[in-house]
C-alpha cells in the first residue's frame, strides 16, 4: 500500500506545481464601455461581463488549474470577439451589429457557452431578460423614409452597372482562396430577408446543386458543390412606404466541400463588398468570423436560411 | 476541475439534435404547385418590402424579361417577356432576431407582354390570390404599370 500513498503524494505535488503554470489573465483598463440603459447594462453585467469585458471576476473554482487554463483561454477568445469595456470605440452601426449578434447567440442557446452555464447557472439569460434586450434593440422601430440622396445613389449605381462592358472581370478571390462566382445573379432564389438590424434587404440564391438538394429535401448535410449567394442592398422607400432594393452593398458565398473546407465547418466562405467587389477581411482568418457567427445553426449544417419549400416544383 | 468535465460532457450532449423538416425548410411559404408559372425556376429581377402591410415580394422574370431588365436604357419589355411578382406576408426569422422572412404565399401577379395587332408590345395582367390561386377579376392597370416599372436590382 505504501506505493499508493507515494503516488498520491506525487500527484498532489504535481497538482500544486501545476498551479504555478498560469497564463496571464489581467483586467486591462475599461476604455470605452458600452452606453446603454441601466436595465440593459445590468443584464450584460450579470450574464456577459465575466468573459466579454475587462472586468473579469473569477470564482475560486475557476482559478484552479486545469479549469483555469480553459477559463483563461475562453475569456481571451471572448474579449477578442466582443468586449463591452472597449466596444464604445467602434462606429455606432458596428456596435449595433455586435449587439444583434450577441442577442441572436443568446436566443439560439449558444451564449453564454453551455459549458459555462452549467457551472455558472446564474449567468443564464432569462426569458424576461431577453425581452428587455430585444425591446431595447427594436429592429423595426423606425420605418425607412423616402430619401432623395439614397434614391439618386442607387439610380447612378444601376446606370454604372448596366453600362459596364465587362462588369465582373478581374474580381479577386476571397482571402481564403475562394473564387468569385459571377453567375450568382443567374442562380435561383431560395429565400429573401428583410433586415431591420442593419437596414438592408437580401435575396439568397442557390446554384443548381443547391436547388436540386432542396427539391429532393436532402440538405442534411448539404451535398458537396452546393453554393449559396446572399445579396444585400440598401433599402430605398417610395412614396407609399414600400421599400425597394437600392444600392448594392455586398454579396456573400457559402460553398460546400466537406473535405476541402474541413477546417471551416465544411464550407468555403466569402464576402465581396461594394461595386468594386472588394474581398472582405485582412487575411484568410476572416472565415473564422463567419464560422463563429454561424455556429448556433451547426445542427442545420451551419446554414441560417430556411429555403422556401419547393414541393411539387420540378426543375426544367 | 468541475468545468473541465462539464465542458466535455456538454459537447457530447449538445451535438446530437437532428432538426425536423420544418426547421430546415420554410414550408408555409411554398408557392401553390397549381400555379400557371413556377417562378422559383426563373431568375430574380428585383425584390421589395411593403412595410405598412408587412408583406414582401420578389419579381421574377423569364429570360426575355431578365435580359431586357438588366440592359442599359431599358424602358419597356419586349414581346415574349413574362414577369411574375410573388408576395408573401412576413414573420420573424426564428434564426435571426432583426430579420423577417416570407411566411405564407399571398398572391402571384403575372404580366405577359405580347405583340399587338399593330406590332407594338401590349401587356396583360392577371392576379391569383391565396393557396387556392383564386383569380381576381378587378382591372389591374395600376398594378401592371407598377410591376413593369420596377427597376432590376443591381448585381455586379
Amino acid at each position: 500500500m505504501k506505493w499508493v500513498l507515494k503516488l498520491a503524494a506525487l500527484a498532489f505535488v504535481v497538482f500544486v506545481v501545476l498551479q504555478f503554470v498560469r497564463p496571464t489573465l489581467k483586467n486591462p483598463p475599461v476604455t470605452a464601455e458600452i452606453q446603454a440603459p441601466v436595465a440593459v447594462k445590468a443584464i450584460l453585467r450579470k450574464d456577459c461581463y465575466s468573459c466579454h469585458s475587462n472586468e473579469t471576476k473569477l470564482p475560486w473554482f475557476d482559478q484552479v488549474v486545469p479549469a483555469y487554463w480553459l477559463v483563461a483561454h475562453d475569456v481571451k477568445t471572448a474579449r477578442m470577439h466582443l468586449n463591452f469595456s472597449e466596444i464604445g470605440k467602434l462606429p455606432p452601426e458596428a456596435q449595433r451589429a455586435m449587439l444583434f449578434e450577441a442577442v441572436n447567440q443568446v436566443q439560439l442557446g449558444a451564449m453564454p457557452l453551455p459549458s459555462y452555464r452549467h457551472v455558472h447557472p446564474e449567468s443564464t439569460v432569462t426569458p424576461e431578460e431577453l425581452v428587455v434586450l430585444r425591446t431595447y434593440l427594436d429592429p423595426f422601430g423606425a420605418a425607412p423614409k423616402q430619401d432623395a440622396a439614397l434614391t439618386a445613389a442607387s439610380d447612378a449605381q444601376f446606370h454604372a452597372w448596366t453600362s459596364a462592358s465587362t462588369p465582373t472581370m478581374g474580381v479577386h478571390p476571397a482571402l481564403n482562396g475562394l473564387a468569385f462566382f459571377p453567375d450568382y445573379k443567374n442562380w435561383k432564389e431560395i429565400s429573401t430577408t428583410d433586415r431591420g438590424d442593419n437596414h438592408t434587404m437580401r435575396v439568397i440564391t442557390g446554384n443548381d446543386i443547391a436547388i436540386k438538394a432542396i427539391e429532393e429535401k436532402k440538405v442534411q448535410p448539404w451535398p458537396d458543390g452546393a453554393a449559396f449567394a446572399k445579396i444585400a442592398w440598401d433599402k430605398v422607400a417610395d412614396e407609399n412606404g414600400v421599400v425597394h432594393a437600392g444600392s448594392f452593398k455586398q454579396v456573400e458565398f457559402m460553398v460546400k466541400d466537406k473535405a476541402k473546407y474541413a477546417s471551416t465547418a465544411g464550407w468555403g466562405w466569402g464576402r465581396w463588398k461594394g461595386m468594386d467587389l472588394k474581398p472582405y477581411g485582412k487575411d484568410e482568418k476572416f472565415a473564422g468570423e463567419c464560422v463563429s457567427c454561424h455556429k448556433p445553426v451547426a445542427d442545420n449544417d451551419y446554414v441560417y436560411t430556411k429555403p422556401v419549400a419547393r414541393d411539387g416544383q420540378v426543375s426544367r | 476541475m468541475t468545468s473541465f468535465g462539464v465542458l466535455l460532457l456538454s459537447c457530447a450532449v449538445g451535438c446530437t439534435h437532428k432538426p425536423a423538416s420544418s426547421e430546415l425548410f420554410n414550408e408555409t411559404a411554398v408557392i401553390p404547385s397549381g400555379a400557371p408559372i413556377q417562378p422559383l425556376q426563373w431568375r430574380v429581377i428585383s425584390s421589395s418590402i411593403d412595410a405598412p402591410h408587412q408583406t414582401m415580394s420578389t419579381l421574377f422574370g423569364n429570360d426575355a424579361a431578365i435580359d431586357s431588365a438588366r440592359t442599359a436604357g431599358h424602358t419597356a419589355y419586349p414581346a415574349g417577356a413574362v414577369l411574375a411578382m410573388v408576395t408573401w406576408n412576413q414573420r420573424e426569422d426564428e434564426h435571426w432576431f432583426g430579420g423577417r422572412i416570407p411566411k405564407e404565399f399571398q398572391s402571384m401577379e403575372i404580366v405577359r407582354v405580347t405583340a399587338g395587332a399593330d406590332g407594338k408590345a401590349v401587356a396583360t395582367y392577371e392576379e391569383l390570390q391565396g393557396p387556392s390561386l383564386q383569380r381576381v377579376s378587378a382591372a389591374g392597370d395600376a398594378r401592371m404599370d407598377y410591376i413593369l416599372g420596377q427597376r432590376a436590382s443591381v448585381m455586379p
